[in-house]
């Protein structure tokens, strides 16, 4: 395999621009979908949705940008993010004059587009969109304190936001049927429903609103093809020339018809990443397993002689450009729960086929490459790995984690088949699994699940037993009356409490994600996803109406198991069992942030702590994991049971905001531990015993997802001694049933020089939490956060 | 596991060690040394009985110590482990033992002052199939040398200096048992030997030291058991332990950590593996 560690110029070129381009915010789709809603008053809100994307397609600027070769932008613009106002429109107004300015993820908005907004989009969506209504609804119900208010069950995700969560079906739809495939299907199904039927006509509509929608793709191809036309005609370079009417050749074609090339395959995946962004802003739009699906049509073009070896790596790194150029669009406080513009594409390589066998091939190996060389924040790139990946995989693997990029996150087949078993997906479409957005186990255009629709704590729950129902830095009662701290005669009556406390928090979690999962579907529904998702057309209903061929989730993610486990510990060890302090004091202490407490809260640190590998401490995790997970079970989403995530995200940060002083010694306001990781600082035995503390878990239970960040330092990588150690500690870590690893390899030294001189490091790309950003890019506090994790170097 | 009477002063157990054998290893630290090397980077280790460690940084003086202290400045270092009680640590990562062709490694300290503690533990360790080394000066009877002999893969051997008055001064014993030791060694181990050199400047770094060296090996290894051997440049991150421990120390180094030092050390690198075919390489420095 010939490797090239060197950017064509071409891509070179296309890069520093994106350095230079500034993210700003796209009302292209706003005023479509303005216009549509304000001239259709009454028209049932499927079809009103559909002809808005479709006047979407008709108005969006397009443009081809110097030496690209996938083209197209759903904001009309590169680094634009797409506002939808009929999801949320409040944050940008209160936003507006300050956005451009703000410390974590500015935007900018010309003034000519702030007037729009002001005159005639705010207006006319006061009251209509989907974040009124779903915080309207909490109210009715009494949620909000706890939800909105305080945000100990944070609903942001989905009310700020579109619905998301997809891996769309790229390979098994858009391959195969193109849009006018799809569409075909869809007046197909439309002749086995009547008007006069009354359980019939949601489905018709469904059905109108995905020919409406494919036609909009259809159209966009069209003008895109015209596009790439008419600037070939202007074009007096002969080489770009040829380019671009290969590309009007191209959009003539696809994406109403299935891909005929290498070069057809990736721009019909990007027509289709599009085409969710002309639905919705959103984030999470996943590819999925583009090394195997992908794969067939380079290896036809590649033995026919159709492309290089080098053509084909160019047009991957066009591909792989591309997704850095659409950011997720999110208020203030919501760009420090996923900081950083992240749009969460997950693009995964490796891994088995649907009959077991390792599925590596030399895309995934070309994939790897390109992104080391790359070193863009987007695709996130994951790699699967299981018991027979090849070891040259792994070397591969290895060296793209020693340049420090986060990348790849690494999932481990066995324990994420498990998940998806458990979900009741097939053992054929499990093993096909991919990863959706952060590091959620998906199924590629087949499976609708969101996997996030509130973000909580464990630890919470510990400071509402304390206090017997009252959130500390509020002053309000917002957990459950658990009794006074005298009542708890021994350590598990404490514990009973802490587990109603959690039952409370689970059940409001519970309750706002109804109440989102309602609203997306009565008055956000979602024609254009629905369209490449398996089973919707065939059942003519939307994906928010239960048509996927799986549903599973929604999803429900908890932070601070550490917190949580090391906070257990050291109640059960200091006051139970050594009875240094009683549970009164500690509390009184906890109240105080410890200031003029030294000793309890010395004690309080020198507790055993979750990563070390005591079973003690250890096994306090896995007891409230277990016990999270099977509660969230028993609660029945729209078309299938709740599930438990810990996929942190950022939210480590703003959650740890809500959580005043714990038993574990940290102090109030201070960041979460993210993930299933040891809190910040606490690992101090090193990685194996990180490692292993973190195998004591139930991971299948957290099928969701869940994600285990270890901070490498970079010598560790430096010689191929320190590489075979490395991959033995994956190794290891797949035997033991891990089923996610992801590496910041990065000196803290280097970090903190890129604090200090932004200016040098603007390329610079670190693991924050299931995703990578470029580390400049990150407000100081999850700059700091990442630097306080852990650094495993000792040798 | 079987239940021994065997208890010995360990003071640390170090997991995920990476330059103490191959893969990845636990490394096992005994307390008790027969050497009182200048240099020495581990003094908690020299003494059989348990040390009281005083951070000087945290210590407020107030007093408590005799019952407890509260500001977490003292701390004991040794503790008296049994062979079962370590099997457990060292086994909890045998997994990334059997993954990186690591294993165990017993340091210190002077393990071999702890040999029947160090015979049961490395059988327990061949029992369950876990790759066994040693570091150590061989300052012990060739009887306890050779006790240990069938248990390990891998000897470790700290070598100071060829020269014994230098050696006398610098360590507080003659080097004529360690040398005899070796030469014994050489012709009765069926494993890889390794020599390690620290270099420390002014003591042992002169090229007439390593031409000694050389012409040991070369006169007194015809079976060519020491497969490799590793110079240690000299390091303080021992120093502040000194202070902590109430203890003083006696190296005052030489300037060491120019370019032409380390250029000097390259050369000497090369002259143990081009011109006499041993292969040597300069171990890492954190």
């Amino acid at each position: 395999m010939s490797t090239s560690s060197v950017l064509p110029e071409r891509i070179q070129k296309i890069r520093e621009k994106f350095f230079t381009t500034k993210p700003s915010i796209s009302i292209y789709r706003a005023k479509a979908f303005t216009e549509v809603a304000s001239q259709n008053p009454g028209m049932p809100i499927m079809l009103m949705r559909a002809k808005a994307i479709y006047r979407t397609a008709e108005i969006l600027p397009i443009y081809i940008d110097e030496g690209e070769l996938i083209i197209g932008h759903p904001g009309g613009k590169s680094r634009a993010g797409v506002f939808s106002p009929d999801v949320c429109w409040r944050w940008v107004e209160k936003e507006l004059d300050t956005v451009h300015q703000r410390v974590q993820d500015p935007y900018e908005i010309s003034s000519e587009d702030k007037k729009t907004l002001r005159e005639e989009i705010f207006p006319f969506w006061k009251g209509r969109s989907v974040d009124e209504k779903i915080n309207a609804e909490m109210a009715a119900i009494g949620i909000l304190p706890i939800t909105y208010d305080s945000g100990v069950v944070d609903c942001e995700v989905k009310t700020g936001s579109g619905g998301g969560d997809l891996s769309p079906g790229f390979g098994n739809i858009l391959f195969h049927k193109g849009y006018a495939g799809i569409k075909r299907s869809a007046e197909e199904n439309l002749k086995n429903y009547s008007m006069s039927c009354a359980s019939d006509i949601d489905c018709i509509y469904f059905l109108q609103a995905v020919v409406m929608v494919c036609d909009a793709m259809i159209l966009l191809g069209k003008r895109y093809s015209a596009l790439a036309q008419a600037c070939a005609e202007r074009e007096s370079n002969p080489k770009r020339k040829g380019e671009l009417l290969a590309l009007a050749e191209i959009c003539a074609h696809i994406p109403a018809y299935p891909p005929r090339s290498f070069h057809e395959a990736l721009q019909m995946i990007w027509f289709g990443q599009i085409s969710i962004y002309l639905e919705e802003n959103t984030s999470g739009t996943s590819p999925g397993r583009v090394d195997q699906y992908v794969y067939p049509y380079l290896k036809s073009d590649l033995e026919s002689k159709r492309v290089t070896q080098e053509e084909a790596r160019e047009l991957l790194y066009c591909f792989l450009m591309k997704f850095n150029e659409i950011p997720w669009p999110l208020s203030e406080a919501g760009a420090y729960y996923f900081a950083g513009y992240i749009p969460f594409f997950n693009l995964v390589v490796g891994g088995q086929t649907t009959q077991g066998k390792d599925a590596t091939n030399d895309l995934s190996y070309m994939i790897l490459e390109c992104v080391k060389t790359l070193k863009m924040y987007q695709p996130s790139l994951a790699a699967r790995i299981h018991n027979n990946t090849p070891q040259a995989f792994l070397i591969e693997i290895t060296d793209v984690v020693s340049k420090g990029l986060g990348f790849p996150a690494l999932h481990f087949d066995d324990p994420t088949i498990k998940m998806l078993l458990s979900r009741g997906i097939s053992l054929e479409d499990a093993r096909d699994y991919c990863l959706m957005g952060c590091v959620e186990p998906y199924v590629h255009g087949k499976l609708f699940r969101w996997t996030s629709a509130v973000y909580t704590n464990f630890p919470v729950a510990i400071e509402f037993a304390l206090t017997n129902g009252v959130l500390r830095s509020t002053g309000k009662s917002l957990g459950k009356a658990t009794g006074a701290l005298s009542s708890f005669k021994n350590f598990l009556e404490f514990e009973v409490a802490v587990k109603k406390q959690l039952d409370h928090i689970i059940e409001v979690s519970a309750i706002a994600t109804l109440v989102s999962q309602r609203a997306h579907r009565d008055i956000l529904p979602k024609p254009m996803s629905s369209a490449i998702v398996e089973g919707c057309v065939e059942s003519a209903r939307d994906i928010m109406q239960g048509g996927a061929k799986y549903n599973s989730g929604p999803g429900m993610v908890f932070v601070g198991l550490a917190d949580y486990a090391n906070s257990m510990a050291a109640i059960k060890r200091i006051v139970f069992e050594e009875q240094r302090f009683s549970l009164t004091e500690l509390s009184t202490a906890l109240a105080a942030n410890f200031e003029g407490y030294p000793e309890i809260e010395r004690a309080c640190l020198a507790a055993l702590k979750y990563g070390n590998d005591h079973d003690e401490v250890d096994l306090l995790a896995a007891d409230v994991l277990d016990y999270v997970s099977k509660r969230a079970n028993q609660y029945r989403g729209l078309y299938a049971n709740m599930e438990l995530g810990t996929l942190s995200v950022t939210t480590n940060i703003p959650q740890g905001k809500v959580v005043s002083a714990l038993p574990s010694g940290r102090r109030a306001g201070m960041p979460l531990a993210d993930g299933i990781g040891p809190a910040q600082g606490t690992d101090i035995s090193g990685p194996t015993a990180a490692i292993k503390s973190v195998d004591k878990l139930n991971h299948e239970s957290t099928s969701v997802g869940t994600l285990f960040n270890m901070k490498l330092h970079p010598n560790l990588l430096k010689s191929d001694r320190g590489k075979a150690n490395f991959m033995a500690l994956v190794r290891a870590h797949n035997q033991l049933g891990g089923s996610q690893i992801q590496f910041n390899c990065i000196s803290r030294e280097e970090l903190l020089d890129a604090q200090a001189n932004p200016q040098k490091y603007r390329s610079l790309i670190v693991r924050v939490s299931g995703y990578s950003a470029f580390f400049t890019e990150l407000c100081k506090e999850v700059q700091d956060d990442i630097i306080s994790r852990t650094e495993q170097k000792q040798w | 596991m079987t239940i021994t009477k065997h208890k010995a002063m360990i003071f640390d157990i170090q997991k995920f060690s990476i330059h103490d054998g191959p893969g990845i290893r636990t490394l096992l630290f005994f307390k008790g040394c027969p050497l009182r090397c200048l240099w020495c980077s581990n003094p908690e280790g020299l003494t059989s009985t348990p040390s009281f460690f005083r951070d000087q940084k945290l210590c407020i003086h107030c007093g408590q110590c005799e019952h407890h202290c509260p500001s977490g400045a003292l701390r004991v270092i040794g503790q008296e482990m049994s062979v079962s009680e370590v099997m457990k640590i060292l086994m909890s990562d045998f997994i990334f033992y059997r993954e990186s062709g690591g294993g165990i490694t017993l340091g210190g300290g002077e393990p071999t002052m702890h040999s029947e503690f160090c015979l049961e533990l490395l059988r327990q360790c061949r029992g369950q199939g876990t790759h066994t080394a040693i570091e150590s000066c061989l300052y012990a009877p060739w009887k306890t040398i050779e006790q240990l002999l069938p248990w390990l893969d891998l000897w470790m051997i700290d070598l100071k200096v060829m020269d014994d008055k230098i050696h006398q001064m610098a360590t507080g014993v003659s080097n004529t048992l360690i040398l005899e030791n070796m030469k014994k060694l050489f012709l009765a181990a069926n494993v890889p030997l390794l020599l390690r050199l620290p270099v420390i400047p002014g003591i042992n770094d002169h090229l007439e030291n390593f031409q000694q060296i050389i012409a040991f090996i070369k006169e007194h290894d015809p079976l060519g058991r020491v497969t490799a051997v590793e110079l240690l440049p000299y390091h303080r991150y021992g120093v502040r332990k000194y202070q902590g421990l109430q203890m003083e120390y006696r190296y005052s180094e030489a300037a060491t950590k120019d370019d032409q030092y380390l250029q000097y050390l390259n050369e000497i690198v090369q002259l143990f593996s081009t011109q006499h075919n041993i292969n040597c390489n300069l171990g890492e420095q954190l």
